[in-house]
């Protein structure tokens, strides 16, 4: 209640500087438009790149068998590590600490053929655990591999929507039979499209067919792995894990454990980290750009506020003589900033929240993502506001509350 | 010292910096004023009356010597502790009004009642109340610049008055009136005087002084034996 009359007043103080009051304001919602819109922009770019990268599947290390490089027990360096499905399965039963491993054996380049229509394609065979470490999940109506399927090594197939499409066109593919190398495999399902920015070796996940391990091996004689993919329960312990593979798969095959050319590992959860950091510096440098624009409006602001105390001298002087406290004085002219920048702070968000609804509705480029008001964005523009509204009342109303009453009432020390 | 006294300035002197040199505006002033006297405070320009007012009204405190109001020495005090002192018990009136410009007569009786708390409803209440009891009860809702010289000073005057002081405080009230308004606000703090309350009216003007009980006079710094 006690401040309502400050505000009232103030209100008419700004009438008489109309065109400063309008630039200040222009400066704040200017400022706080271009804060709110880069980082809108940046989280939406960010959730964009992150999905893709996730694509490949989230904190897992793929492995592939390699040669060994130092001798062991009489044999010598270079030997090729050769592992079975049972070697990598084995990992799951010692490493308590694995969420799932599973072994993948491939073969490449795979003619598919469906009535008149076919396709070439990499074949992985794999454990239904694959699944869920490579994000692959089926569009409704269809099913990734199960354990039955690799128990009675089913003909069963799970394609990615790009091959889908290559044979079956608009089609119903689930139910039907693909035929490769003349076998005949059942379509259980369809992968769901998804973004994807990585992948390894057996190219992009819309462009790969799965059938059961077990029936790679009994149809087409596949045994060798070509790679096998884990993933650590707890993200923290991804390099215990990692060691712990080595030591275990050193026994299994013959090498010393401390050997790490024997695999080569790619960590997908690295490049988590990578993009974690791309992006913070990024959104930082883009907020940093919106920030300095924020300033520049609450330079506008303070200017005001000083040219108010310099010609209220007198009236400040009174208010002085009649009782204000400093406190009153310096609460009066902090408020009076922050209202001002509230105001700017108001129109900039709301302007910004009408942009990136249009941006949200209009076509742009995929990779730029869609902008995003988040409530984080909200939350540090709002702080960053309270911020400049302080910084910009506060010097000018220490310079208020400072004031002599004896001299700003014009009695000039006499 | 006499326990009726009130205000009691002893050896009170004042020093301003002024660029290189000090100008000394009181040269040990002793004075001591009863509660609800009716005093004048008379001197030229430059005599240093106007510093002996802000001192008695605790806007300023002295280089050196001691001020005591109401048996409360003020030279200890804070800022804080004095403005209190000026919220409660003094009010000022000054010879160019001091009203806020953009604020209406009723706005500008409120502002002491603002820093000292009261809520809104009881401010207007108490504002219009006294704005009435000077005779502005007509001219409430009107901004300075609409009133004449005389009225501003009643507004002045009302401000000074809102928080109930005891001491009103008025340097050269009546310098920027006419003569007929200036008979008016002497009137009226005669009548002031007269329901209780201790007048001091700092004038250059012997004539505004011969209305008060007691004259007090100035020069260079010093007070002139009565």
């Amino acid at each position: 209640m006690r401040l309502l009359p400050s505000l009232v007043l103030f209100a008419r103080d700004l009438r008489t500087q109309k065109l400063r009051t309008f630039f200040a304001l222009l400066g704040i919602t200017w400022g706080t438009a271009a804060v709110v819109l880069l980082l809108a922009f940046g989280v939406g770019l960010r959730r964009f790149q992150s999905r893709r990268l996730h694509g490949v599947g989230d904190g897992i290390v793929v492995a592939w068998p390699l040669k060994t490089s130092l001798p062991f027990e009489g044999l010598p360096k270079g030997r090729p590590i050769r592992l079975r499905v049972d070697d990598v399965l084995k990992l799951a039963s010692e490493i308590p600490e694995l969420e799932a491993v599973c072994p993948e054996l491939s073969l490449w380049d795979q003619p598919m053929v469906y009535g008149g229509r076919n396709d070439r394609a990499y074949v992985g065979g794999v454990y239904p655990c694959f699944g869920n470490l490579r994000y692959i999940y089926p569009q409704s109506g269809g099913r990734f591999l199960n354990e039955k399927d690799i128990e009675q090594r089913q003909r069963v197939i799970f394609i990615g929507d790009g091959i889908k499409k290559e044979l079956f066109g608009d089609g119903e593919a689930v139910g039907e039979t693909v035929f490769i190398r003349g076998t005949g495999f059942i379509v259980i399902g369809v992968l769901q499209p998804k973004l994807q920015s990585s992948s390894y070796g057996s190219g992009p996940d819309d462009r790969i067919a799965y059938i059961p391990a077990s029936t790679m091996t009994s149809v087409f004689g596949q045994r060798d792995v070509n790679n096998f993919v884990y993933r650590a329960k707890d993200p923290r312990q991804q390099a215990f894990v990692t060691r712990r593979v080595y030591q275990v798969l050193a026994r299994i095959c013959g090498f010393d454990p401390a050997d790490t050319e024997t695999l080569f590992l790619w960590d997908a959860s690295e490049t988590n980290k990578f993009i974690f950091y791309f992006f913070l510096g990024f959104n930082t440098l883009l907020g940093l750009c919106g920030v300095f624009t924020l300033l520049v409006g609450g330079i506008a602001v303070a200017n005001i506020m000083y040219l108010l105390v310099g010609q209220k001298t007198s009236e400040i002087g009174i208010q002085i003589a009649v009782g204000a406290k400093r406190r009153h004085i310096l609460t009066q002219f902090l408020l009076q900033a922050l209202v001002l920048v509230a105001a700017g702070g108001v129109a900039g968000l709301l302007i910004s929240w009408g942009l990136t609804y249009i941006l949200g509705v209009v076509p742009v480029p995929e990779e730029l993502g869609v902008p995003e008001m988040s409530p984080i964005v909200c939350l540090v523009t709002v702080v960053l506001l309270g911020g400049i509204g302080l910084l910009a009342g506060y010097f000018p109303a220490r310079r208020a509350a400072s004031l002599d009453p004896v001299r700003s009432l014009g009695f000039g020390g006499l | 010292m006499d326990d009726n006294q009130f205000m009691v300035l002893r050896d009170v002197t004042k020093v301003y910096p002024m660029g290189d040199t000090d100008v000394q505006a009181l040269r040990g002033v002793n004075l001591q004023i009863r509660a609800g006297e009716f005093v004048a405070i008379l001197g030229p320009s430059g005599s240093g009356k106007s510093t002996i007012m802000h001192i008695l009204g605790c806007l300023d405190t002295p280089t050196s010597g001691t001020y005591h109001l109401d048996g409360v020495g003020i030279q200890g005090l804070d800022p804080n502790e004095l403005a209190e002192i000026r919220n409660s018990r003094i009010g000022f009136v000054f010879q160019s009004f001091h009203l806020l410009p953009r604020a209406t007569a009723c706005e500008n009786v409120e502002l002491p009642l603002v820093f000292a708390g009261v809520n809104a409803a009881d401010r207007r209440t108490m504002a219009e109340r006294v704005l009435e009891q000077v005779g502005l009860g007509h001219r409430m809702r009107h901004l300075p610049n609409e009133l004449s010289g005389g009225e501003r000073q009643r507004v002045a005057i009302a401000r000074s008055l809102v928080n109930g002081p005891s001491i009103l405080l008025a340097d050269e009230p009546t310098g920027n009136l006419d003569s007929r308004s200036g008979a008016e606000i002497l009137a009226l703090f005669e009548q002031l005087h007269a329901e209780g309350r201790t007048v001091i009216l700092v004038t250059h003007d012997e004539s505004i002084a011969q209305r008060t009980q007691r004259v007090i006079s100035i020069f260079d710094g010093k007070i002139q034996p009565d």
